[in-house]
Formats: C-alpha cells, structure tokens, sequence
C-alpha cells in the first residue's frame, strides 16, 4: 500500500498550481492520513468514506437549498451539522466554515444571509468533491452500494 | 459475553467511521440515524454503551441522553460535540454523559473512550452481582438466629450498626464474631466501602506494625515499595482486629495513639495519615481479666469496649442449632444441586451434642457429612458425633492412631472436653474431628486422583458442591489431602 499512499500525497501537494479545484485547504493531507492509519485497512476504509461523502453531497446540498427555501431554520441548522461532520473527517475546513455559519443562521433563525451563501457552499463543496475523488482514483474500490441503515 | 453498542449519527460517513472504528468480535453495533430511532432500538434491545450526535433531527442529543437514562439510569452515553464547542461539552457532563468526544472525531479517542465505558459497564455488573450476593449473605433475613439470645443479639447489631463506634465482640472460638463484624460493617452506612480483616495473633511483632500501619520504602530490608496498612486500605469502612487480646503491650500502646489520634505513622515514615475507619475488635479472651492481669491496657480496653457484644457458645442457645444445622445443609447442598435433609435421630444427635467448636464445628460437622454421603437424608452414621462419647471404630483407611478415651456418663461437658484434650495431649495422638475429617479427606484425595485433580468433575463424582470441596480442601490443606492420597492410593467407597 505504500506506493498509492505516496500517489495520494502527490494528488493532493501537486493539484493546486493552476488547478484550484484540488490542492491544499480544500481537504487536509495530515487530517486524512491519519484517518487512512488509524486502523488496519485504512485504504479502503478511506475508499469508503469518500464514496460516502460524495454520494450524500447533493442530496444534503439539496435539502440546505430546501431548507432556505422553506425559511426552515431548525432544518437548516440540521442539514447544515450533518453536511458539516462529515467535511470535518476530511479537514475540509472551509466547506466546515460555511457550514459552521449556515448553521448558526439556522440556529439564530437568521435566514435572510442565508441564500447569498448557497453559491460559495455549492462552489466550495465541488472543489472538496473533485480533490477527494482524485485521492479516490487512486484507490479504485467496487462502486459504495449506498447508505447503511440500522438493522431491522 | 457480547457487548451491544449503539450508535446515533445522520451523516453517513460518521456512521461509517465510528462504525469500523468500534467493531470488535466481541460487540454488535447497531447504527441510528438519529435519537428517536435509537430509543426505539434501545427499547427492542438494550445497549451497553451509547454514542451519539449531540445534533440531530427529531431528538437531540441531550433529550436521548435524559430519555436514555430515564430507562437505564447511569447508562454510559457518550456524546460527540463539535471541537471547540466548550459549552456543548459542559452541557452533556452536567446532564450525566458519560463522556463526550469532538468532531472531527480521532478514531484512537473514541475506541479509548467506549472501551472505558464498556469496562466501567462490566464493574458495575461485577458490584451488582456482588451486592446482590452479599446481600443474600448479610442480609436481616438470611443470618440465622431461632433463640432469643441470638434476636436479640441481631437487634443490638442493627441498633449500633448506624453509629460510628468502636465495638468489642466477646465469644468462644468459632461462635460467630467475624460474622457479627461483618453484620455491623454491612448493615451500617459503610457497606460499599472496604471491609478488612486482620488477625492479630497472626503476625509477629513487628509485622503486625507494618501490616496495620503500612511502611515507606526502604523502612526496613525487603521494604522495596511503600504500602499501604490496613487502617488505610479499610478507609472509609470497618477494620476488624481479631485476636486483639494476643496483641503485646508495646503494640497496644501504639495502637491506642493510633485510635486515639486518628492518625497512622507508617513504619519508616514521618507524616502522620488521617484515617476514616470503623474498628471492630474481637477475641476469645476476657479482656476484662486480662486488664484485672494487668496484661493488657486499661486505657485501650476503655477504647475498644465503647460497645460490647458478647457472643454466647452454641450450647447456651441449643435453639440456633437445628436452624444453623438445616442453614449450612440446604447451602452446601444446593450447591451440588442436591437437595438433602436430617433425620429425626441425626437431628437429635445434633441437640446433644455440646459443640466446643461452637458453629464453626456444627458447619464442619455438616460439611463432612454431605462429602461423607452418597444419600438425600443425613443419618447419625453420617455425622458420627456419638462416637465422641464412645469407642472409636478402627480407621478407615490407613493406621491413623486415634483418641480412644471413653469418658463416663456422669462427666459434664468441661470434664468431657478436659479428658479429651488430656488423652490427646498424652498420647499426641488426633482428635476425633480431625480423624473424621481425614476420612472425608481421604474420599475426596481418591475423587481427584480419579479426575487427575480435575476439582470440578471430582465435585460432581461426590456429589459436593465445588465451593464445599473447595472449603474442605482449604480447611484440611491439600497437602493433607495429598497425604492421605498418598497412603491410600486404592479406591474404597
């Protein structure tokens, strides 16, 4: 495993010039390295992970846009936390600001800043999505079959 | 034993990562989106541990915390807050979380922070099973007391159980004073807290310092640590000094400056400790007599003898015999899943007896004769107490001289008891207890060599509880067992 971790250091120290959808600050090497050694099959679990992130990404965008749109601020302060936990496992600390601050919009009910956010979130949400799919590549894994549910 | 942990997250790579992060062979994790769920999985079946969101829809965290803990109080919730939320995290300590953990959540945190629960999930087990089971054991209605002397002896013990004084128990050898020690230790508001025991005669001089007050390191050779004495390791709970009339009278006036002060000094050290403990002092001697001898301390007599118990021997409350007797039968007993009882003649055999090891005989007596039969009813034959007043048969198995005194009719017990303990003394011959004991002794030496020493499946063979066989293999000592295997290696029933 040690050669793809190498490439994952690289796909993300070499994507910022000219690329700024993928590079440092989008997502946090040192954050996501330490996710990958935490436990035995790290690789995979980080496969996992990411899989997860970006499926639930427009369905969780969708429901803040929703949420805005409802004038929902409990809503919107869930979504916003939910969408929020999930970056931080990638120290992707600006989509956590955004989110951090659409929270707090959605905790104070102070929806009317809340629209002008949606563009930076969806713009900022892009660039976490594309610079984890390219750490993804380089771990090519069997397609995530979906969101794990609790058992009957 | 499978621990069942639940977690409580609506963003699907939490529920991934704390998920893989906590699997374990050992434990079944089931996820939950967010607190109403995971009541309704706790209500279909309990968890050990729960982790949850401190945020989440429907019910927050906190409310499932307080829902939780509604049904299950004390069980171990912990919570996951956003990194550098102070309030958040204060706010689930005061509501009763049993920890909480930021987000992003380390993954090394959180396996460290369940595994503590689950830990403190399994002592709290362990100290409710123990409570339960030392409830059943001190509890009012399981000590066995038919005569009046013995209520009301148990309505003296309930009576000063409540209060923090020093208390002297008086009695014969083997008529109960640990017992009633404990009885005062777990009926007062210490119980929970530690009960220490420690016989005086047991040590030498200067043992018993270091023993009861603890050393420093390096206080004497072979002090290779500091240690704590038994006034501190009883702290905040009962401390019975058994044998107290044993104890010489240098130490007896280091120990009245301890109870006098309130403090130890251990051996080697210099700053005095504050203690917190109950003192329960006991002995087979009349320390009144000994005072009158001037062998033992006025002063520490006053002191210990703040409330006095004496405790009388068996044959001055025959009452308590048949009940003790039936007590120790149906215990042992059920411990081998049998159930067993006395004949009419076993049990007046037993009212005549005059027991001069008090109940630490008749359990004896009981305990050799549940290992001695293979039957459902005691019989005389089965407790051979008669043969303490008549010839003896020829042993069993090897040529073990015996006592064979024969006292006459006429002699009352002190006269019966000094004929035997003369015959013994003369002849350094056994008693008669012991050479029963041998002959149980004997019977269980052939079971573990059978087994190959397997004690359990020896147990079973004999029809014993395993806590009996163990009881008899600690009083006999194994190596008088494996004595006796070794003279008597055929197999005779």
């Amino acid at each position: 495993m040690s050669p793809a971790n190498g490439n994952s250091a690289r796909a993300i120290s070499s994507a910022a010039p000219g690329e700024s959808t993928v590079g440092e600050g989008t997502v946090s090497r040192a954050r996501i390295d330490r996710l990958r050694n935490s436990m035995p099959g790290g690789d995979s679990l980080l496969d996992e992970l990411i899989d997860l992130f970006v499926l639930d990404l427009p369905t969780r965008l969708s429901a803040i846009a929703q949420a805005i749109e409802r004038a929902d601020a409990p809503d919107l302060a869930l979504q916003a936390h939910a969408l929020r936990g999930g970056a931080a496992n990638f120290g992707a600390c600006h989509l956590d600001e955004l989110c951090g601050k659409l929270e707090q919009i959605g905790v104070r009910d102070a929806l009317a800043e809340a629209s002008a956010m949606l563009d930076p979130l969806g713009r900022e949400s892009a660039q976490v999505r594309d610079a984890l799919l390219a750490l993804r590549s380089q771990y090519p894994t069997a397609p995530p079959t979906g969101r794990r549910s609790s058992p009957a | 034993m499978t621990h069942r942990i639940l977690i409580v997250e609506d963003n699907a790579v939490d529920q991934r990562l704390f998920e893989q992060a906590l699997s374990d062979p050992t434990r079944e994790i089931e996820i939950c989106n967010d607190g109403r769920e995971a009541l309704a999985a706790f209500e279909r079946h309990a968890a050990d541990v729960v982790v949850s969101d401190i945020m989440m829809p429907n019910m927050e965290g906190l409310e499932l915390l307080d829902e939780l803990h509604r049904r299950v109080p004390g069980l171990p919730v912990i919570l996951v807050t956003r990194f550098g939320s102070i309030s958040a995290a204060v706010a689930a300590m005061q509501a009763g979380a049993f920890d909480y953990v930021t987000k992003p959540v380390e993954v090394f945190e959180l396996q460290t922070r369940v595994k503590r629960a689950l830990e403190l999930d399994q002592l709290q087990h362990e100290n409710d099973t123990l409570r339960q089971e030392l409830a059943g054991r001190f509890g009012p209605d399981s000590v066995v007391a038919e005569s009046i002397d013995s209520r009301k002896l148990m309505e003296l013990v309930r009576r000063i159980a409540a209060s923090h004084s020093t208390v002297l128990i008086q009695g014969e050898s083997g008529t109960g004073k640990e017992l009633v020690a404990r009885l005062v230790h777990y009926w007062s508001d210490r119980v929970g807290r530690p009960f220490v025991a420690v016989n005086c005669k047991a040590f030498a001089e200067s043992v018993l310092e270091s023993e009861l007050f603890g050393h420093e390191k390096g206080a004497f050779t072979g002090a290779i640590a500091a240690r704590q004495g038994c006034f501190e390791r009883a702290s905040g709970g009962t401390l019975l000094l058994d044998e107290i009339g044993d104890i010489s009278p240098e130490f007896q006036a280091k120990l009245l400056r301890v109870l006098q002060e309130g403090e130890v000094l251990r051996v080697g050290g210099s700053e005095p400790r504050r203690i917190n403990v109950r003192v329960v002092a006991a002995t087979n001697s009349s320390l009144q007599a000994k005072v009158a001898a001037g062998r033992f301390r006025e002063d520490l007599y006053f002191r210990l003898n703040v409330i006095p118990i004496q405790l009388l021997p068996l044959r001055e409350r025959r009452e308590d015999i048949l009940a003790l007797a039936r007590n120790f039968l149906a215990r042992m007993a059920a411990e081998a899943g049998r159930h067993m009882t006395l004949d009419l003649e076993a049990a007046e055999m037993l009212l005549r007896h005059s027991w001069p090891g008090n109940v630490r005989e008749l359990e004896n007596a009981i305990e050799r004769a549940v290992v001695l039969t293979r039957a459902d009813i005691i019989t005389t034959a089965d407790l051979m107490l008669d043969r303490l007043s008549g010839p003896l048969p020829a042993p069993p198995a090897a040529a073990i001289p015996i006592d064979n005194a024969t006292p006459a009719p006429a002699m009352n017990e002190a006269e019966q008891r000094a004929q035997r303990a003369t015959a013994l003394e003369d002849s350094g011959d056994v008693g008669l207890s012991e050479y029963l004991d041998k002959a149980a002794g004997e019977r269980i030496a052939r079971a573990l060599a059978k087994t190959k020493g397997n004690r359990a499946e020896a147990a079973r063979n004999l029809g014993i509880g395993r806590a009996t066989l163990y009881r008899f293999m600690r009083r006999l000592g194994n190596e008088s067992i494996a004595e006796t295997h070794d003279n008597e290696p055929g197999e005779r029933q």
